[in-house]
């Protein structure tokens, strides 16, 4: 699925667009916690969180993922903003909850993006 | 030691400064790249950073990050000067953390830290000194490294 | 109180999800209001509603008490995460059916509003 379609799905705004046009994700994942995104999160996902911190922008960078997905129309501070531009990471909000932006995600075929395997090692 | 490094970079780290948190692993990551590393190397090394800097700007007043890049490996040293980690073994136990409500607000501090960064690297070692500090060494084989990068 | 005929409660959701039951089988006729997907804890006790399914990766104890705060239906981990025997033996006294899957939470979701819980 192309970014650009599953952000039409969830009825997303654009914060920080992608700097590269055109994008496909690998699939999805949806966590609060940056160490789990650190720890299992695939390359290519679009990150769904209610965690709006430049945190998120920086462990989407670290993990290239291309895109985060903002919940439930937070507001985005401006430090997010700058780093998502200086580390090249969409932005995106909408204003559905975690819980919904999921079913209609994966409803619509987008898969999970989650690196199977035992925690921890 | 056999080997020369080949390239070696510092970066440093503000304690408690929350807003900045993560900014020396996306300069590491960006570091390692432009010096060739593979990329499951690089995203090891990143996530391993990432975890290590958030327990500097957590729980410690300064510290740095310093790299050296060897041939078939790289090295990192996260030194921080803070309060030092009162029980490693208590540390390193998955789910255990003594991290502030604003740490876990933050999306950090659910003990998954320091287990995460013994999953990406392929050594680690832990020094602390109570009321001195916290040096976290760690070595990553490049190329056949533990795959958990991918 | 038995459920509505159309209702999903607790149990239906553990079958057709294939969630395994750690603690509180006693309450699973629970009906189900609806559902969030969070691993912050202040975030639930703001906007968890009564009914509501709980889906995380947290596993402290800490989540239980969230959870009988605001009269969740269930807490749901996924992504293979094990609560241990304090997670277990507080949902139990807290009366809160705490179930598992190695499922990431993103499928859980999904499966759960394909279920027609919103």
């Amino acid at each position: 699925m192309t970014l650009a379609r599953a952000i039409e799905i969830v009825k997303a705004d654009t914060i920080v667009a992608p700097p590269n046009g055109q994008v496909e994700l690998s699939g999805c994942f949806a966590a609060d916690l940056m160490s789990d995104v650190l720890a299992f999160a695939r390359s290519g996902a679009l990150l769904i969180t209610g965690l709006t911190s430049d945190q998120t922008v920086r462990t989407a960078m670290i993990k290239h993922l291309p895109a985060v997905l903002i919940i439930e129309g937070k507001d985005v501070g401006v430090e997010m903003v700058e780093a998502a531009r200086e580390q090249e990471i969409a932005v995106f909000r909408t204003p559905l909850s975690k819980f919904e932006a999921c079913g209609l995600l994966m409803q619509a075929g987008l898969r999970a993006a989650r690196r199977s395997g035992a925690y921890p090692a | 030691m056999d080997e020369r490094s080949i390239g070696h970079f510092e970066f440093p780290i503000l304690g408690r400064a929350y807003f900045l948190g993560g900014r020396a692993s996306t300069s590491v990551k960006k570091a390692l790249r432009e010096a060739g590393v593979d990329d499951d190397t690089v995203q090891r090394v990143a996530v391993a950073c990432y975890e290590a800097e958030m327990n500097v700007v957590l729980h410690a007043r300064s510290g740095y990050v310093s790299v050296d890049v060897y041939p078939s490996r790289v090295d990192v040293a996260i030194s921080d000067r803070g309060p030092g980690i009162a029980d490693v073994t208590k540390a390193m136990t998955p789910g255990w953390s003594s991290a502030s409500d604003e740490a876990r607000a933050l999306g950090f501090g659910a003990g998954m830290g320091l287990p995460n960064i013994k999953q990406q690297s392929d050594l680690m070692s832990l020094e602390s000194e109570p009321g001195q500090g916290v040096v976290l060494r760690l070595t990553f084989y490049r190329g056949g490294g533990n795959g958990a990068g991918s | 109180m038995a459920p509505d005929r159309d209702e999903t409660t607790v149990r239906h959701m553990a079958e057709a999800l294939g969630l395994t039951v750690l603690a509180g089988s006693a309450c699973l006729d629970r009906p189900i209001h609806g559902a969030l997907v969070s691993d912050l804890l202040s975030y639930v006790m703001a906007s968890g509603r009564a009914g509501d399914v709980w889906i995380t990766i947290q596993t402290h104890a800490n989540t239980v008490a969230v959870a009988a705060l605001a009269s969740l239906a269930a807490i749901v981990v996924a992504a293979g995460f094990e609560p241990g025997d304090d997670t277990l033996s507080r949902a139990e006294e807290e009366e809160i059916p705490l179930l598992m899957s190695s499922q990431p939470a993103y499928v859980l979701a999904g499966r759960l509003f394909e279920l027609g819980v919103r």
